[in-house]
């Protein structure tokens, strides 16, 4: 019987890089989920981690965020940016060995009707749990998934991109 | 640099299939397709999937929903076995862009908080769907009242929310059937809602 929730592609990070990009991206699956687990070599206690979808870098992205950081419940919003904002991670100032958790999820990606929403959940594990929803205003089929920290530093060796594919019925 | 992965070329995750030579365990997959429903082009007030098989451990529900109309946010409703009575509680906590709610409805309402759905106006487009991921554990041991937790948000760009809601069916019965429904206009065509069962070893 095939298998409904499919790991697509995965690769661990090697230090040198600070973007991941997964192209060819099947059409067959109904929902993509990417799994990342990761920490920045930027000098700073965290960078944010961001998408790009078909290669888009035009401000066609934007977000809505709910955060707790410990010691308050926020929320704020990006609009029109060259990004899909998916979480932020700890980098080289935050606690050592700390590495960032995010899940997101494409939903219905390859249907050619509507903007694409997102739904992330990530964690900094130092500092900050959030969730957020994004949308790329586009109505074209996902085909490929680019992660990056855009000109916040590399992500340091071990760093882990994961995604996978969803099956319906 | 843009490390670019191709499917040839990147390390493989877990093995997708086991031959099923004697000797080799059959591959069963954790997570199964159970049902899909997309609306048509005449919208619906509910989704119902009905006849649920209790082979599973737990149900995941993935939905992509539009509200007809020019309504702005309202939570879906979510409704077991048929039963729209007062035996339901609900939480949620939103953060709206600019501000953050909680709120409840509890004890003894009519409905669970679903996912968010938004409607079609100046601040959201009629391209700009709703995403929920919806969880409900253990649905078939009748020794608990049935609990859902529910991510969901909708964003365009200047609009939208992110949310998180919990609730409580008070009743012990198995789930055999789930029911989406609409709050303040029906879910218009393109909302789709898929569900998925779970087993456990």
């Amino acid at each position: 019987m095939p298998a409904t929730y499919e790991p697509i592609a995965t690769v661990t990070a090697n230090g040198s890089a600070s973007d991941y990009e997964f192209t060819s991206i099947p059409s067959t699956y109904t929902d993509l989920v990417l799994v990342v687990m990761a920490r920045g070599a930027k000098s700073a206690t965290d960078v944010l981690v961001q998408s790009y979808i078909n290669f888009d870098f035009g401000n066609n992205y934007s977000a809505t965020l709910l955060q707790g950081t410990g010691s308050a419940a926020q929320s704020s919003r990006v609009t029109n940016q060259s990004g899909l904002a998916l979480g932020t991670i700890p980098a080289a100032t935050s606690t050592s060995g700390a590495f960032g958790t995010i899940i997101a999820h494409y939903q219905n990606y390859a249907n050619a009707t509507t903007y694409k929403t997102v739904l992330s959940r990530s964690s900094q594990t130092v500092s900050f749990v959030q969730a957020r929803v994004g949308l790329w205003r586009s109505t074209s089929a996902i085909t490929r998934i680019g992660v990056a920290t855009y000109g916040d530093g590399n992500f340091v060796s071990g760093s882990t991109f994961t995604l996978y594919g969803i099956k319906a019925a | 640099m843009i490390t670019r992965l191709k499917l040839s070329t990147v390390e493989q995750g877990l093995p997708k299939y086991r031959s099923m030579l004697a000797g080799n365990t059959a591959f069963v997959p954790a997570f199964e397709s159970i049902a899909t429903t997309t609306v048509g082009s005449t919208s619906v007030a509910s989704v119902t999937f009905s006849s649920i098989p209790s082979t599973y451990t737990h149900l995941q529900i993935r939905c992509l929903m539009k509200k007809a109309g020019t309504g702005n946010d309202s939570f879906s409703f979510i409704h077991f076995n048929g039963d729209t009575n007062t035996n339901y509680s609900t939480h949620y906590l939103l953060g709206t862009g600019t501000g953050v709610i909680s709120g409840a409805n509890s004890p003894s309402v009519a409905d669970i908080f679903g996912g968010v759905t938004w409607g079609t106006g100046s601040s959201v487009s009629s391209s700009t769907f709703s995403a929920a991921v919806i969880d409900i554990l253990d649905y078939t041991n009748t020794n608990k009242y049935t609990t859902v937790r529910t991510l969901s948000g909708v964003d365009g760009n200047g609009a939208g929310q992110m949310d998180f809601t919990s609730g409580m069916w008070m009743n012990t019965n198995a789930v055999t059937s789930i029911e989406i429904a609409g709050n303040g206009g029906n879910f218009n065509q393109y909302s789709h809602f898929a569900l998925y069962g779970i087993k456990v070893a």
